[in-house]
């Protein structure tokens, strides 16, 4: 896919989502797919996270 | 051989008696003059009557009464005639289906409050923040996340280069001569400043 499909893509995602903002009822239903969202991500990321509070996950240069 | 006579009329009870059979409709009100036997029937639309208007309930009759009070005798005559005229549309079907899409319409309104009355703590800028942010912290590009490829550009440790020469700078590594939008090429990484605890891949693919 090349960058600008991506480009469309996001700017048409955005586009809606500002859209459904500037509605009453798609003002909450964003912000509640937005932590979904968060949430999502945490989950697919756990390991990443995981790795922030293991010890030696960061180490000192020139070790 | 007795003849008989018939007027235009009896010819046609006679003929609409013989089409729709025996005691159907209302029976004729002179059988005689049709020279039909007695009991046979004939339909006749004409004589159907309209249905009886709804019988109001007590409260509807209070309403009216208050209406009657507040309007004035012509005023409250053309609003009842108004909402009897409402209440006999509403038995017809299309009546019925408007009567439909106001409930669907009244309860779609009512789920959209609801949803609009749950609380959103901290405003949408939250969770959007916390997407950007974890955007930088958490997803991986050419091995290394955003944030990590932003402190290796500061410190030097990483150069942004053009992607048509991205190939051959990964094989060879160049000195970063800048330019256009391009992979993140680092060939000098210090690794053993960060360690990562996984690289997966998913995210590391450059734009073709």
């Amino acid at each position: 896919m090349s960058a600008i499909q991506w480009l469309s893509a996001w700017l048409l995602f955005i586009l809606i989502l500002i859209a459904l903002v500037n509605t009453r009822v798609g003002n909450t239903i964003a912000y509640y797919i937005l932590w979904l969202a968060v949430i999502f991500l945490l989950v697919s990321h756990y390991q990443e996270i995981q790795g922030f509070f293991q010890a030696g996950g960061i180490v000192p240069s020139g070790t | 051989m007795a003849t008989t006579t018939l007027t235009t009329e009896d010819a046609d009870a006679i003929i609409d008696a013989a089409l729709l059979g025996p005691n159907q409709g209302k029976a004729i009100p002179n059988p005689d003059s049709t020279g039909l036997p007695p009991g046979v029937g004939l339909y006749t639309p004409l004589d159907e009557q309209a249905p009886p208007p709804p019988e109001l309930t007590k409260d509807q009759q209070k309403i009216q009464q208050a209406q009657a009070d507040m309007l004035g005798k012509e005023a409250a005559a053309a609003l009842a005639k108004e909402q009897a005229d409402q209440r006999a549309r509403e038995q017809t079907l299309i009546g019925q289906a408007e009567k439909l899409l106001n409930k669907s319409k009244a309860a779609a309104g009512s789920a959209g409050g609801q949803i609009a009355k749950l609380p959103t703590p901290g405003n949408l800028a939250l969770p959007l923040v916390l997407l950007a942010l974890f955007f930088f912290i958490l997803l991986q590009f050419n091995g290394n996340t955003r944030l990590q490829w932003l402190w290796l550009v500061v410190t030097g440790n990483a150069y942004v280069t053009d992607t048509s020469q991205t190939s051959q700078a990964q094989s060879t590594p160049s000195t970063g001569s800048g330019g256009g939008p391009g992979a993140l090429i680092a060939p000098d990484l210090p690794f053993a400043v960060l360690h990562l605890p996984s690289s997966n891949g998913m995210y590391g693919e450059a734009y073709s």
